[in-house]
């Protein structure tokens, strides 16, 4: 039995679905990581970023404030927010944020101290 | 015959497309891994400098420079062990509740005398003649050193 005539496209249907199929999963493939190539850039990004301020406020090796307006500049300068607490974190801080602890001595009134510097980093909205 | 051929021809572009995506797939999770990993080594070697300088300005409960007095007593294990456990046990604390590896922070004395480390938790640390701790031989260390003496050299060490 011969098959009836369905025009140039009725003919090619069942490979035109095939076709379509094959060109979504790619295009969402370059979709997909695109979006994971960006955030992992950001990511990286924040990363660095973090770095540089703990070598910003970790400067001088003998803090006498934990405020840093170099810091300021630096995190200014990826886009970040930074937030510095000297031992413990206050609850509902440094959630969602990158934490970097470090070994820090600070002059204070009774002499210098050891504490832990913990720089909480996140990206500003 | 021409409509199989053209269906045919359709599902080897699906599937080279399917092994694209996957390739794709697979290059966007590990893009920038071992970036974000030398990152993280970058930050562990800052945090042991650090650490090093901070201790520069260390004093322990009588007020003695941290540094001046193991350099009076590094070439006896036992001496540094109760040192860290007693006058400078705060010294300690600071140091373990700051670093990123926690109590797989060492203490360690190399030099002209013979290796050794000391590290645990706060009150309970353990000296060990050897230059690598036991049991953490195959782990991923970042240092940093400061000569104390002529034969002397400390070692903060971070295993992960």
């Amino acid at each position: 039995m011969k098959k009836a005539f369905l025009g140039p496209i009725g003919d090619d249907l069942p490979s035109i679905i095939a076709l379509m199929l094959a060109l979504g999963i790619f295009f969402s493939a370059i979709t997909y990581t695109m979006e994971v190539y960006n955030q992992k850039i950001a990511e990286t990004e924040t990363l660095k970023g973090s770095l540089e301020i703990g070598r910003a406020v970790m400067d001088k090796g003998l803090l006498t404030s934990i405020d840093n307006p170099v810091a300021d500049h630096v995190a200014f300068s990826y886009g970040l927010s930074h937030k510095e607490f000297l031992d413990n974190v206050p609850d509902g801080e440094c959630v969602k944020s990158y934490r970097y602890n470090y070994l820090v001595a600070m002059q204070e009134p009774g002499g210098v101290n050891l504490h832990t510097l913990i720089i909480c980093t996140e990206v500003k909205k | 015959m021409r409509g199989q051929a053209a269906v045919m021809d359709a599902l080897i572009f699906m599937l080279l497309a399917s092994g694209a995506a996957t390739l794709l797939f697979f290059a966007s999770s590990l893009y920038a891994s071992s970036t974000n990993d030398q990152l993280t080594s970058i930050y562990n070697d800052e945090y042991a400098n650090n650490a090093v300088i901070a201790l520069h300005y260390a004093q322990d409960t009588r007020s003695t420079w941290f540094w001046n007095e193991i350099r009076g007593i590094a070439d006896n294990q036992d001496s540094v062990e109760t040192y860290l456990n007693g006058y400078a046990k705060e010294v300690w604390t600071n140091i373990t509740s700051s670093s990123p590896a926690g109590e797989r922070t060492f203490l360690c004395f190399e030099g002209s005398i013979v290796p050794y480390c000391c590290g645990g938790s706060t009150g309970n640390v353990d000296c060990h003649l050897s230059e690598t701790p036991s049991g953490y031989e195959r782990m991923t260390t970042y240092t940093s050193s400061v000569r104390i003496s002529d034969i002397t050299t400390a070692v903060l060490k971070l295993y992960y």
